[in-house]
């Protein structure tokens, strides 16, 4: 359990997981789910077949969990491994829930069913499956019909009740639908608790929702009510037994007129009545408003307010008049002084001209908004009376010149916002008068030169010029407090030359299309010791050499568009992130980084999220595997083209399955052999098709086999072992056999012939040529003739002993006289002692060439015992049978050889 | 004594192989706890299981080792059997290359079979060694004498003493040496104790299990696999040196000839009353090794200086251990159970001490208490294993009982070896008091009942019917129990019994009780 939940992140299939910490750089990635504020580890996994396999690579401890796929059933104790769960966004099209499906998410505060097109799919809830749902906030349909489902229990914890896209024609379905929310008249009251009070209730977009059966929301308490987009008349909403509404809806209903009826008997507190066609406001209507204290009337083609507007509406605090057409001169209702209105938007009216106090009326504004206005001319005197007034917005004016004491008359002003004007010169001056001005934004479309003194309180600039935007300061004057600097220039430019200008305080710094000279010239940001954001997103022009130091506090640094790192590519990386040390996010996008390193990093320990985006020919170079512990808890790889190396092979098992990173967007990486490779490889695919990892198996293999070798080649030559011994004769027959051969024998000799000089002459004549001659006229065999092949002043004795021990057989040639022969006598001495003394390897031969008494035979009684009937031959009986005997004798020394061999 | 011609006589053979392993398995042990390494390199191969069943197998499969350790070394004979362990072990680092379920199980089995028949057979060979080198260097006047005299009893005692000294030194400085993977490679890619120590409360004394709340990564950065090829070529190359050191060229008298009832005779020898009063001993010095091990270095150690630190530990109880192995030549002039006992002694004393303390996790201030304990504890194991082995060539002095005394020694050290890792999990108090109980029954050996007293130990009896091939020393059978050895004599060997079994009579298994003079034990 406690593995599980530790908060690492894994690489799951399809799903992109991370930390709402760094939303604002990876929301893009996410696109389909919005989440809850102070949540922290979520995971969004899309395309989604097989829901429990999609899961298995979820971190634990996910707060935040939005599935989108087609999914038809979830099972009970679906979630159960989420126990921390708190917003659960389901796009799973058509589904059915069964009534364990939420068990466990005791912590679940959101849960979403969503389906956006085409409306309704049915959907069954289980009248128990929102039981164990004990902390449930919001609860919210989209595109489902729950005309099936009947008394679904609602928690009561739940606050936020949405069911918009959905099929209902009649608000009292929902007392079947959701017993415990509204008391019926018919039913009687259920068991379970009630929910006491409902803070929204959506019903936007019900089609056909055009009915309110009587009593239908009777005992309802609730805050706001959204009807936007029904064809509801809101009139009968006053027979539905609602106690208590604040807040009414009702964008897009096509309503005509206020619905001053149903505003007075619920005493609204807001009423939205954007894109209707509301063109005139009756005063009949305006009376039973006095209740409004926000009233939007966007977008409704109203062209003039009744003189007892304001006076009509005493409570109002926030008015909303954008895209109407109330111009081209502006003509509030004059009249009672409105004390309390504080806000007016009055963007897109096509207004052009602002009379003098024109706002003389609303002392209390405090936010005016003109944007998009043709407003060309402002001066003191149109302003005049806003005292209170903090934020004023005329971008997108024609607004061209500034008197300087036009802002004179607005003590309180905070923000300013003069973007899509075309003011080129600005002079501090002009914005004199506001003493607390701290958020200026200006823009012009081509050119624009700043002077100071700077509004002494600024904390945010935001500056926008296509072509250059110059400072002049002469003196150097810094922006002592400014926090926040946004510039979207091609050229910034200091005059004098040798100027300088200082931001002490900067934050957060975004530069858009500036080219790399800016931070070169080391005139501007020279040193920014409390800035922690710097974006910076420059034009490809620049070819200077980007150095970022004096930025001890840099927390997230974008980098994008650049081509510097042309050359010498990751040593400029290195030298840029060199001096960075509290880096968090780092995301670099376009930059042409080739192959990154381990040199790359290094020192960048507090780094979170490494985010990689449109890079081409990205190598990740085999070193940068040393680093996977401190990799970055994200990484994220966005339009990437790798370069096909095996280089990068750590790559696919660091992605998949490294505990403490979560790899995003490898799996629909290419990459690419060189430039002109278009086959488009899957990354993935070719570092498991080309780049095995043989070489331990093969170390494996050859180690082992050598140990193996070594203790079986010493095993086989020690010779101390009979039974080794024997084995290993085995073996060599073995083996010998099995190619087909006969061993290379010991035996030098297949015969030894003894025999005495008196038959020396039979022998050469008759026996040695019918077995020496080679096949088919003889036997082919080599005999042992002791006057033939004894050397040279050899002993006889001890050849005679060796040569019979190198022959396959002794054939004794026994005659009278042989028996006589002392030489003969010794060798048949010799013979039968080695037929005794070996029995089974030697072999003895008799050949008798005439009638001998047995007895006469040395140790004949021996010999009788030893000797086999086939193993004597006698020829004296005549030369009739002497082919037979051949054969035979042949037969015999062929068994004898073969019996030796065994 | 010539001590440069005795070193070079007496091959250690195995000497680097069985602490070459222990570091390589520390090392792997080490790569493979860190979680990031093993999920990106192994995935879902469940290492942690296979780790688990690789240690089952080095400690279990020993148990076995009474069965078969006596056939193994009477068919191969000492210095084959040696040469195969030695094989195994490197077979061992082989498959470290390529770690899988069926290369590292297997492995780790057969390690386990091989554990002590390398080290029976090696107490074996150092202890022939050191009789024939006396038989050598003495072979003039044995000639003058006759051929048939067997030489005094105990007269190789010194010989023995100074054969098992050196080896037992060169033995623990290679455990010392086995700890420079470690420090030349894997500490380089380790985190510091801040990191490692993070979550770890309490240590020592206090603790429970081996080291509970370590954290899961302990790696700054991933060793490549080249690296580690290299490491593991360097170690695989060691052990095939080790393996060309133990050649078996040629067999020198070593083996007993003849099966006779070996199966039994292991147990027969268990049951040898002056083995039975070293058992203690023989269980603690298994105790004593894995708890320097686990719980010195890991429990007291890493716990509360950082992994990073544990090679040095360990180096330094390997330098101990080996400098006081010289010290085991004292017992050429004193009392040879002074060694023996002292060294027990300075371990419970270190046991009681370490009792007390629970250092402080993550704090450096102590880390001299910490070496100065490795190192006390290294003389301590030191002196109990040159002591121990040495006692056990001078009791047993024929050598058709050697290898069986040597697998029971180190089969009883294995069966403790195997409590100490049942017990592994347990609080550290709990295994301090094991660890000083096994040294309190070395002071209390069980005392067997007495029965009837003949005077004199009964001779060990000769195979009938087997001509002694052996031409060593033809044995009086008087002459041996008629002169009892000066040497050790521990005043708790009094009056004892022995139950011994004649060998080569197993229709006659009827036990003997006989009492031995006082004295003659030990």
């Amino acid at each position: 359990m406690s593995l599980g939940l530790m908060s690492w992140a894994w690489t799951a299939p399809n799903c992109t997981i991370g930390d709402s910490s760094l939303l604002p750089n990876i929301s893009y990635y996410i696109p389909f789910c919005t989440l809850a504020p102070g949540l922290h580890l979520f995971a969004a996994c899309s395309n989604i077949k097989n829901l429990a396999q999609a899961l298995r690579a979820v971190p634990r401890d996910t707060e935040a969990l939005c599935l989108q796929g087609t999914v038809t059933i979830l099972p009970a104790d679906a979630f159960g491994h989420f126990p921390t769960l708190q917003l659960l966004r389901l796009q799973l099209g058509a589904i059915r829930i069964t009534s364990g499906t939420f068990q466990g998410l005791d912590q679940l505060q959101h849960l979403s069913f969503e389906h956006h097109a085409p409306c309704c799919l049915s959907l069954f809830l289980p009248p128990d499956a929102l039981e164990p749902l004990g902390f449930l906030n919001t609860l919210s349909f989209h595109g489902y019909c729950l005309n099936h489902s009947q008394d679904v229990q609602l928690p009561i914890s739940l606050s936020r009740l949405t069911l918009r896209h959905s099929c209902l024609t009649d608000l009292q379905e929902l007392q079947g639908l959701f017993p415990n929310l509204v008391s019926g008249s018919s039913h009687t009251p259920s068991p379970s608790p009630r929910t006491p009070f409902l803070e929204l209730l959506d019903l936007s977009a019900n089609l056909q929702l055009s009915r309110v059966g009587s009593q239908a929301l009777r005992g309802l308490q609730l805050h706001s009510l959204r009807l936007n987009g029904t064809p509801l008349n809101v009139l009968d909403l006053l027979g539905s037994g609602l106690i208590h509404l604040d807040s009414l809806y009702l964008v897009g209903t096509g309503a005509k007129k206020l619905p001053g009826n149903v505003t007075g008997y619920f005493a609204l507190r807001a009423l939205d009545l954007g894109r209707n066609q509301v063109w005139n406001l009756e005063d009949g209507d305006l009376l039973s408003c006095q209740s409004l204290e926000r009233l939007s009337l966007h977008a409704n083609g109203l062209q003039l307010l009744p003189p007892s507007f304001l006076s009509a509406l005493p409570q109002l605090q926030r008015l909303n008049l954008s895209v109407n057409k109330l111009g081209p001169t502006l003509v509030l209702p004059g009249g009672l002084v409105s004390s309390n209105l504080r806000m007016l938007d009055l963007s897109h009216n096509e207004l052009c001209m602002l009379p003098c106090r024109a706002f003389s009326s609303l002392p209390q504004l405090q936010e005016l908004w003109l944007s998009g206005n043709n407003i060309s001319n402002l001066s003191r005197e149109s302003l005049e009376g806003l005292r209170w007034l903090k934020t004023l917005d005329l971008s997108w004016n024609q607004i061209k010149m500034l008197t300087p004491d036009w802002l004179s008359s607005l003590p309180a002003l905070t923000s300013l916002n003069l973007l899509g004007t075309h003011l080129e010169h600005i002079s501090g001056r002009q914005l004199q008068g506001p003493l607390k001005l701290s958020h200026l934004q200006l823009g012009s479309p081509d050119m624009m030169e700043i002077y100071p003194p700077w509004p002494p309180a600024l904390l945010s600039l935001e500056l926008w010029a296509e072509g250059s935007i110059v400072f002049r300061v002469p003196k150097g004057e810094p922006f002592l407090f400014l926090e926040n600097f946004t510039l979207q220039t091609t050229f910034m430019l200091l005059h004098p030359n040798n100027a300088t200008l200082r931001f002490p305080s900067l934050r957060h710094l975004t530069l858009r299309g500036c080219s790399t000279f800016i931070f070169s010239q080391r005139r501007v940001f020279l040193g920014l010791p409390l800035l922690e954001h710097l974006h910076f997103w420059s034009d490809h022009n620049g070819a200077g050499d980007l150095r970022l130091f004096g930025m001890p506090r840099l927390r997230v640094l974008e980098l994008g568009d650049l081509d510097f790192l042309y050359n010498a590519r990751s040593v400029q990386l290195e030298m840029l992130l060199k001096e960075l040390p509290q880096l968090q996010v780092l995301a670099l996008s376009n930059l042409n980084l080739g192959n990154l390193s381990v040199s790359s990093f290094r020192g960048l320990g507090h780094l979170r999220l490494l985010l990689l985006s449109s890079e081409w020919a990205l190598g990740l170079d085999s070193s940068l595997q040393e680093l996977i512990p401190q990799m970055p808890q994200y990484v994220y790889f966005s339009d990437v083209t790798f370069t096909c190396q095996c280089e990068s092979s750590w790559v696919g098992p660091w992605a998949t399955r490294a505990p403490n990173t979560f790899v995003y967007g490898l799996e629909k990486s290419i990459c690419k052999a060189n430039a002109s490779d278009y086959s488009r490889t899957p990354l993935l695919a070719f570092l498991s098709g080309h780049c095995s990892h043989d070489s331990e198996f093969q170390a494996f293999l050859t180690s082992a086999s050598l140990v193996l070798l070594m203790t079986f080649l010493a095993l086989l030559s020690c010779p101390k072992w009979p039974w080794l011994h024997r084995l290993r004769t085995l073996f060599h027959a073995w083996w010998w056999k099995l190619g087909g051969q006969h061993p290379r024998n010991q035996f030098h000799y297949d015969v030894f012939i003894s025999y005495c000089e008196q038959d020396q002459a039979w022998v050469l004549q008759e026996l040695v040529p019918a077995l020496e001659q080679p096949l088919p006229d003889g036997a082919g065999l080599r005999l042992c003739l002791p006057e033939r092949d004894f050397g040279v002043g050899q002993d006889r004795m001890d050849a005679t002993t060796a040569s019979m021990e190198s022959s396959r057989a002794t054939l004794c040639v026994l005659s009278h006289q042989a028996l006589g022969s002392p030489w003969c006598s010794l060798e048949l001495r010799i013979a039968t002692h080695n037929l005794v003394a070996n029995p089974g390897t030697a072999c003895l031969l008799l050949l008798f060439l005439e009638p001998i008494d047995r007895r006469l035979l040395h140790s004949y009684h021996r010999l009788g015992r030893w000797l086999q009937k086939e193993d004597y031959f006698d020829l004296s009986q005549g030369r009739v049978e002497w082919d037979a005997f051949c054969e035979q004798l042949r037969k015999r020394l062929r068994k004898a050889g073969r019996e030796r061999e065994d | 004594m010539d001590d440069g011609q005795s070193d070079r006589r007496c091959p250690q053979p195995g000497r680097p192989c069985s602490p070459l392993s222990l570091g390589l398995l520390q090392m792997q042990l080490i790569l493979h706890y860190d979680e990031t390494y093993r999920e990106v390199k192994y995935g879902n191969m469940g290492l942690p299981d296979i780790d688990s069943k690789m240690l089952i197998g080095i400690n279990v499969t020993p148990i076995a080792a009474l069965l078969y350790t006596p056939v193994l070394i009477r068919f191969f004979g000492t210095k084959w059997m040696m040469f195969l362990g030695v094989g195994i072990y490197a077979l061992f680092v082989s498959t470290n290359y390529w770690e899988r379920y069926y290369t590292l199980v297997p492995s780790a089995v057969a390690l386990g079979m091989a554990i002590v028949p390398l080290w029976a057979s090696m107490g074996n060979y150092i202890t022939r060694m050191a009789q024939k080198y006396y038989e050598y260097s003495h072979y003039k006047e044995r000639d003058e004498q006759g051929p048939q005299q067997r030489p005094p009893r105990g007269s190789h005692a010194p010989y023995l003493l100074v054969f098992q000294t050196i080896f037992y030194s060169f033995f623990h400085l290679s455990f010392a040496c086995a700890q420079l993977p470690m420090i030349y490679f894997l500490n380089h890619y380790l985190y510091d104790l801040n990191h490692t120590l993070s979550s770890v409360h309490s240590c020592g004394t206090n603790s429970q299990g081996i080291l509970s709340g370590f954290n899961k990564t302990v790696l700054k950065s991933l060793p490549r696999s080249r690296n580690l090829i290299v490491v593991e070529s360097v170690l695989m190359a060691v052990a095939f040196v080790a393996m060309l050191l133990v050649r078996p060229t040629e067999e020198i008298d070593l083996r007993s000839v003849g099966w006779g009832n070996i199966f039994q005779l292991p147990f027969k020898h268990v049951r040898d009353f002056r083995l039975r009063h070293l058992v203690p001993f023989f269980i603690y010095s298994g105790f004593e090794v894995l708890f320097a091990c686990t719980g010195l270095a890991l429990g007291y150690g890493v716990c509360s200086v950082g992994l990073e630190r544990l090679a040095y530990l360990l180096v330094a109880y390997g330098l101990g251990a080996s400098a006081s192995s010289l010290l085991g030549l004292l017992g050429l002039w004193l009392p040879r159970q002074v060694p023996l006992l002292s060294g027990a002694g300075l371990h419970l004393l270190l046991t009681i001490s370490l009792f007390f303390w629970a250092p402080t996790p993550r704090v450096l201030r102590h880390i001299w208490i910490l070496y100065v304990a490795a190192i006390l504890w290294g003389v301590g194991s030191g002196l109990n294993k040159t002591g121990l082995s040495t006692l056990l060539g001078i009791l047993y002095e024929d050598k058709e009982r050697q290898d069986f005394i040597f697998t029971i020694y180190h089969w009883w050290q294995a069966v403790a070896i195997f409590v100490v890792y049942l017990g592994a999990s347990l609080p550290m108090k709990v295994r301090l008091s094991g660890l000083g109980e096994g040294l309190w029954g070395i002071r209390h050996p069980p005392s067997p009942s007495s029965g009837n007293i003949p005077s004199e130990c009964p001779p060990w009896p000769r195979s009938p019917g087997r001509a002694p091939l052996t031409k060593g020393w033809p044995q009086t059978q008087t002459s041996r129990a008629a002169s009892p050895p000066e040497g050790l004599s521990l005043p708790l060997a009094e009056g004892f019994t022995v139950c011994s079994l004649p060998v080569g009579h197993p229709s006659r298994l009827v036990c003997r009780w006989v009492t031995c003079s006082p004295g003659v034990g030990l």
